[in-house]
């Protein structure tokens, strides 16, 4: 019964898009404005349709419904409670579903929200809403219905059970977080596109989206750190960043709209690089829609794979589309979004805004370019050609140094010019800081990119502190208030500003995290129970191996006891192998699965994993790996999100 | 149970339906005022600029801005703000 419910409201939904469609385009035809109420309703039902068959669905994994083909591939009865959740989003037909769901509430929010606001613009922006709706419902409802009933011929008595990689709280946390980040970008790009079929570049809407936008940049930015967490937690081998695929296809929309939160300042304050500002939404939106291509069409695997199934064309078409209509508009209104001024000076903030937007640009068609090549190789030459990490770093570590010397020279500068006397009282203390610190860290025997970028960090630290401090002090000579009520008021009548200088504090802790690793040690060893090894400072002892059986998995634990050279403890460590489906009868469907375990400190991380076990022989095969700084990634992470909420925090308005 | 749940999905999908179509049978008198989004547009824009007038202020007294620099910029943010006020008293009559 639930099952047809699911299915009939993706029907509906995709029946009253197709209806709203026309009725707004009806609307904006003949201006009759009952066809703009109807069309609005219509698209909120879309939504409400959307939403519910994603609770349809939820339900369908909670009750362990295997006539439906989607539930029995991903969840099991042993399938704890939260996996069975996490269930909606973990295959292809879910995940889609899940686009739509996040969609459908952005859009009622959306649509709500400027009921009263934004008159002219609200009707094409509804339209492009339910434009886009109505690809994902052709997707779910067409190609990969989550609702398909299962194909065995037989009574399902149980399921597949969730990948075990996936069974981990960060995956729980982590792709919700990535998806309202990603289609939160369907918002602005929907206004974008509204103002440019209107050639309105008034500052109310731009204002709406620039909310927007700091929000879901937000939950892509806590989405795509979650998702290194995940990985450093979970693969087991000791990063947290591949440059693989799925990553660089959250990235690369980050990498934009980062761009944007800087650039649509300018365009708020001095109405300028209003066409530029049009690109960056529009590039942002097309990668989250190329993303998503990425990571569900099967292009990655196998350019053959994509073949065989229609939803790789279709998502190709789809971005085909955005990026043709959108240019096709960017050109035609190119006139209309004309900056109303000039750039006066190369030591402006604009400029350094600026600089900073070519940089992003950059580094995202370098991820670009590496995570499409294998694929482009395979499709021209029949192979192909893998790019690694090393292409990645080499090209975007001196890139990104650059982006984090930005990060402390932007707020130094002020906005039009910097004058010469305010550039020396601004920059010399943190240069000043910078090149001492720098000579401390190369007295150490430190050179190359470590040098460079802990040079970079001191600068970028102190101009921040340099900046809070100068604010802190005008405000006490001002109105003679003391250092914790000036600072305070500081920041909160100044929210998007300060806020903004904590985001590059945690930008910079995110790059102390990424310093680290060049001083990553690794080791791997088998050993007997009472035998024992060292790595860097540190002695480890196996001291004993376990086994458990749990409701879904079979482990062995290994206790591994950590003491520094002189013998002094440290922490005892328990890294697990795993079996999942180890009741399975056929020994191909058992999964093995190392669980690592690690002892996490601000100086570094000591990291174990259990990479196999030989019980008859009582040996334990052991990878431990000396990661430092890890921590600060993190904390950079924490501080970044933390950044974020006060400049989005709202402000009482006059 | 089955049978419950079947009218609960009806009367939900019954539901959209009809808040979907009930401005065509009761049509919503209310007209779309483009006008009011340029006045919205513009007391935004004013907002934003008496808050850029503030950080001007701020930037120049913790130095980053020349006497020069300042009056000038100052003067463009003011001027900007009255012919907005001018705009926005010329709409209200």
């Amino acid at each position: 019964m639930m099952p047809i419910a699911g299915s009939v409201a993706l029907n509906l939904a995709f029946g009253f898009a197709i209806l709203s469609f026309f009725v707004l385009s009806f609307y904006l035809r003949t201006k009759s404005v009952v066809y703009y109420h109807v069309g609005r309703r219509l698209a909120i039902s879309v939504s409400v349709l959307s939403i519910i068959a994603t609770v349809i669905l939820l339900n369908e994994l909670l009750i362990s419904n295997f006539d439906i083909d989607y539930v029995a591939h991903y969840t099991s009865l042993e399938t704890p409670f939260i996996y069975k959740i996490t269930a909606v989003w973990a295959g292809q037909a879910g995940s889609l579903l899940f686009w739509l769901f996040i969609l459908s509430l952005y859009s009622i929010v959306a649509i709500v929200q400027n009921a009263k606001k934004l008159q002219q613009m609200m009707p094409w922006v509804i339209l492009v809403l339910v434009f886009v709706q109505l690809f994902f419902l052709t997707m779910t409802n067409f190609i990969t219905n989550p609702f398909e009933p299962t194909t065995a011929n037989f009574v399902v008595a149980n399921g597949n059970g969730l990948n075990p990689l996936l069974q981990n709280a960060t995956m729980a946390i982590h792709p919700p977080m990535l998806y309202l980040g990603y289609i939160g970008f369907t918002i602005p790009f929907a206004f974008a596109i509204a103002a440019l079929i209107l050639g309105d570049s008034s500052s109310l809407w731009i204002r709406t989206i620039r909310r927007w936008t700091l929000v879901s940049w937000l939950f892509l930015s806590a989405g795509v750190i979650l998702g290194g967490w995940w990985a450093y937690e979970e693969l087991g081998w000791g990063g947290y960043w591949a440059w693989d695929p799925v990553e660089n296809a959250s990235f690369m929309p980050w990498l934009t709209s980062t761009a944007f939160i800087h650039s649509i300042m300018i365009q708020e304050k001095k109405n300028m690089l209003k066409i530029w500002n049009m690109i960056l939404i529009i590039l942002t939106f097309t990668l989250v829609i190329f993303g998503t291509f990425m990571t569900r069409s099967g292009i990655m695997s196998s350019v053959h794979a994509f073949a065989e199934s229609s939803l790789g064309p279709l998502f190709l078409g789809f971005v085909f589309l955005i990026l043709v209509g959108s240019t096709a508009l960017v050109l035609y209104r190119r006139s209309t979004f004309k900056a109303d001024r000039r750039m006066e000076s190369f030591s402006s903030r604009e400029s350094g805004f600026l600089f900073n937007n070519v940089i992003f640009i950059v580094i995202c068609f370098t991820v670009f370019w590496g995570t499409i090549f294998p694929v482009l190789s395979e499709a021209v030459r029949g192979t192909k050609i893998t790019v690694g990490p090393p292409f990645f770093n080499q090209i975007n570590i001196p890139i990104g140094l650059l982006l984090l010397l930005l990060t402390g020279v932007g707020p130094l500068l002020a906005w039009r010019r910097t004058s010469k006397a305010g550039f020396l009282k601004n920059f010399t203390i943190p240069i000043l800081l910078a090149v001492v610190g720098g000579l401390v860290i190369w007295t150490f025997g430190l050179k190359g990119y470590v040098l460079i970028a802990g040079v970079l960090i001191i600068f970028v630290t102190a101009a921040i502190i340099e900046e809070f401090a100068r604010g802190i002090s005008a405000r006490m000579r001002r109105f003679e208030e003391s250092i914790l009520i000036a600072f305070t008021r500081m920041v909160r009548k100044n929210r998007s500003r300060y806020g903004g200088y904590i985001v590059h504090m945690g930008i910079v802790f995110i790059f102390v995290g990424f310093t680290g690793k060049a001083f990553d040690l690794e080791k791997e060893v088998g050993l007997h129970v009472g035998e024992s090894d060292h790595i860097g400072k540190y002695n480890f002892e196996l001291k004993n191996i376990r086994d458990s059986e749990r409701p879904n998995h079979f482990a062995w634990i290994s206790d591994v006891r950590i003491t520094d050279r002189d013998g002094k403890f440290i922490t005892n460590l328990h890294p697990e192998k795993r079996v999942y489906f180890h009741r399975h009868p056929n020994p191909d469907r058992r999964q093995p699965h190392s669980e690592l375990d690690i002892y996490s400190t601000i100086n570094q991380d000591i990291y174990s994993v259990f990479t196999g076990v030989d019980s008859e022989q009582g040996i334990a095969y052991l990878k431990i790996m000396i990661n430092p700084l890890v921590w600060w990634v993190w904390f950079g992470g924490w501080v970044l999100v933390a950044g974020t909420l006060i400049a989005l925090w709202p402000r009482k308005e006059a | 149970m089955d049978l419950i749940n079947g009218l609960i999905i009806i009367a939900v999908f019954a539901g959209t339906v009809i808040y979907s179509v009930q401005p065509l049978i009761h049509p919503v008198s209310e007209s779309i005022k483009e006008q009011d989004d340029d006045i919205a547009s513009l007391k935004i824009r004013k907002r934003i600029l008496y808050r850029a007038i503030k950080e001007l202020e701020m930037d120049y007294e913790v130095g980053k801005f020349s006497d020069d620099d300042y009056n000038k910029s100052r003067l463009e943010l003011k001027r900007e703000i009255s012919e907005i006020i001018v705009t926005l008293r010329n709409t209200k009559k």
